[in-house]
């Protein structure tokens, strides 16, 4: 799905490498489109880009590219894209690929760029959610050089309404180049405002270094932000050294609703449609020695369960995607299984609801 | 006799024929299933009387194999049945006021269990009202699954209508009660996740809800790097 905001932003800043430089810079975006011009003190420069994003049940892809052009006439690119595709999923819980790269590169200069992919996993812990993963792939510094990229990392993280957390850790193996980084981030939402934190400690060849970024978000309007942020980052892979920066921006949006996504199966229910139309039905009934599914897309007649193992019981059914009613049938008792949404069936009794996703 | 007058009369004898053929259609769908035929005789005649309506008759024989499947009593059957029509009546007026010319039959059915699950008409106008994507019958019943699952109807509403003005398609308006599931899952009360997925269209841009498992921090070789730069620009406020 395209990326559909329409979001005028426009920001001041100071951005203080190892020599210091303002600038004001200005940037449009109508759909995939954006522009930016930038002011700054050692002069000014334009650039033109698209980003493209795209979601499913399982998967989510990411594509954008830019290029500037500065006031003594040179070019610049960069590029970026990243994807996840989801294996095995469920609450919270899942097996997937993920893969990113990015590119930077000046007209008749340097450029450095990475790319990567690998394994992570997924799995709630109590009222966490841990993470975990490995990523192999190739890195080309600014400096010229090349190596094989390895990295491993792994966060815990709590989500909740009005507050998002995770600490992680991970370890970079880039040829020679070894490094290390512990962190936080968290979000806080209260009202109007945002709050974003992320900071940690990176430490091995690249040199030990605290970093650390705030961003605050203000809603003034429903389609008016305020937006603050300041922070330090670290000397990174690509040979680019550490800085800091603050800058303070309004963006102006339409306001869109952004896509939702979602893991398809809760604790007691799973169901899963394979290309070809057909759906697999698991419930979990740990305490019944015979079962059967019966709703309305069989004029509720009992079809079998198969017994898997773990208590879960399983079934292929032929159904369009759409929310069904239905009940489990054992030893001649019908009835809806602890923990699936269900509803008043009208007649005495409930019936469960059965939610058949696309793919 | 005028030639309106002969007009009306074949109409007249048509739908009476139509009538009658729903009626016998209903009643052999119930005796194929074993239904007691008096049972399967009243409430094809309700039946005979929701069509001339211009209701379907389809839930009608739904309910009523679901009930004698449930061994529930013949009256409570029919009780539900006639109660049934009733709804879709009202579902049917509620998504004619909305503008649907022809209410298809089953933007009826899922309108009439919405109601009965707690809608009101003017919430299912909101969702007729939202929807330009065909997937009336679906969000209707995914904010009924959404209630279902302990989400305040207002709130489900809500979130239903949010997701269709924000031109959703119904695969991704299908999966908003497995999203709720997982946040669930991870503690969050449905007044906070209604809030959450409310929440997310207010601020205006594009960062995704959680609820899918996702990769911690992509390659984790990079944290962001931000500053006015046109290489550098805004990248990490739309990830």
């Amino acid at each position: 799905m395209l990326v559909t905001t329409l979001a005028l932003s426009a920001g001041a800043g100071c951005l203080c490498t190892p020599e210091s430089l303002y600038a004001q810079q200005a940037t449009f975006r109508l759909g995939a489109f954006h522009t930016t011009y930038a002011d700054t003190i050692a002069g000014y420069a334009g650039s033109l880009g698209a980003e493209a994003a795209w979601s499913s049940l399982r998967s989510r892809a990411l594509l954008g590219g830019s290029v500037a052009q500065f006031e003594g006439g040179a070019w610049a690119g960069q590029a970026y894209a990243s994807g996840t595709r989801l294996l095995l999923a469920g609450p919270a819980r899942g097996i997937g690929f993920t893969g990113d790269m990015m590119a930077y590169g000046v007209e008749s200069g340097p450029w450095a760029g990475l790319g990567a992919g690998g394994l992570f996993g997924a799995s709630p812990v109590g009222q966490l959610v841990a993470r975990g993963g490995a990523s192999l792939g190739g890195v080309h510094r600014i400096d010229d050089s090349s190596s094989a990229l390895a990295t491993f990392s792994a966060s815990l993280g709590i989500e909740r309404s009005a507050l998002s957390a995770d600490v992680s850790a991970g370890a970079t193996v880039a040829g020679p180049v070894r490094y290390s980084d512990i962190g936080a981030a968290g979000t806080l939402r209260r009202g109007v405002v945002s709050l974003e934190g992320t900071g940690g400690y990176r430490f091995g060849d690249l040199g030990d270094e605290f970093w650390g970024q705030l961003r605050l978000a203000v809603r003034l309007d429903p389609t008016v932000f305020l937006e603050a942020g300041a922070g330090k980052y670290p000397a990174d892979v690509l040979g680019f050294l550490h800085g800091t920066f603050v800058q303070l921006g309004l963006r102006l949006t339409t306001g869109r609703l952004p896509p939702i996504t979602l893991a398809s199966a809760t604790e007691g229910l799973e169901v899963r449609r394979n290309r070809n139309g057909v759906s697999v039905v698991t419930l979990r009934l740990p305490e019944v020695d015979s079962a059967a599914i019966a709703g309305e897309w069989n004029d509720w007649g009992a079809q079998p369960l198969t017994r898997m193992a773990d208590g879960r019981w399983r079934t292929n059914l032929r159904l369009a995607p759409g929310v069904y009613r239905f009940v489990v049938v054992s030893n001649g008792h019908w009835f809806v299984p602890d923990g699936i949404p269900h509803v008043p069936d009208d007649l005495g009794g409930n019936a469960g609801l059965l939610v058949v996703p696309q793919t | 006799m005028t030639r309106y007058s002969l007009v009306f009369a074949a109409v007249m004898v048509l739908a009476a024929e139509s009538a009658a053929a729903q009626q016998a259609d209903v009643r052999a769908r119930l005796s194929a299933r074993n239904v007691d035929a008096s049972l399967a005789d009243a409430v094809a005649a309700v039946a005979a009387d929701a069509a001339g309506q211009n209701l379907p008759t389809a839930p009608l024989v739904d309910k009523t194999l679901e009930g004698w499947a449930k061994h529930a009593p013949p009256d409570r059957i029919l009780a539900a049945v006639r109660q049934s029509v009733t709804r879709m009546a009202e579902a049917r007026q509620a998504a004619l006021s909305a503008g649907m010319t022809q209410p298809p039959p089953d933007v009826v059915a899922a309108g009439a269990e919405a109601l009965g699950r707690g809608m009101r008409s003017d919430q299912i106008t909101s969702i007729v009202r939202a929807d330009d994507h065909a997937s009336t019958a679906v969000g209707l019943r995914v904010a009924s699954a959404l209630a279902a699952q302990g989400m305040a109807m207002n709130d489900a509403v809500a979130v239903v209508t949010r997701s269709m003005r924000a031109r959703q398609r119904p695969r991704e308006i299908l999966d908003l009660p497995s999203t709720m599931r997982a946040l669930q899952a991870q503690g969050m009360s449905a007044p906070d996740i209604g809030r959450h997925f409310l929440r997310d269209g207010d601020e205006g841009g594009d960062r995704p809800v959680s609820g899918q498992p996702l990769p911690p921090g992509g390659t984790g070789v990079r944290p962001p790097r931000e500053g006015p730069s046109p290489e550098g620009h805004d990248r990490h406020h739309h990830n």
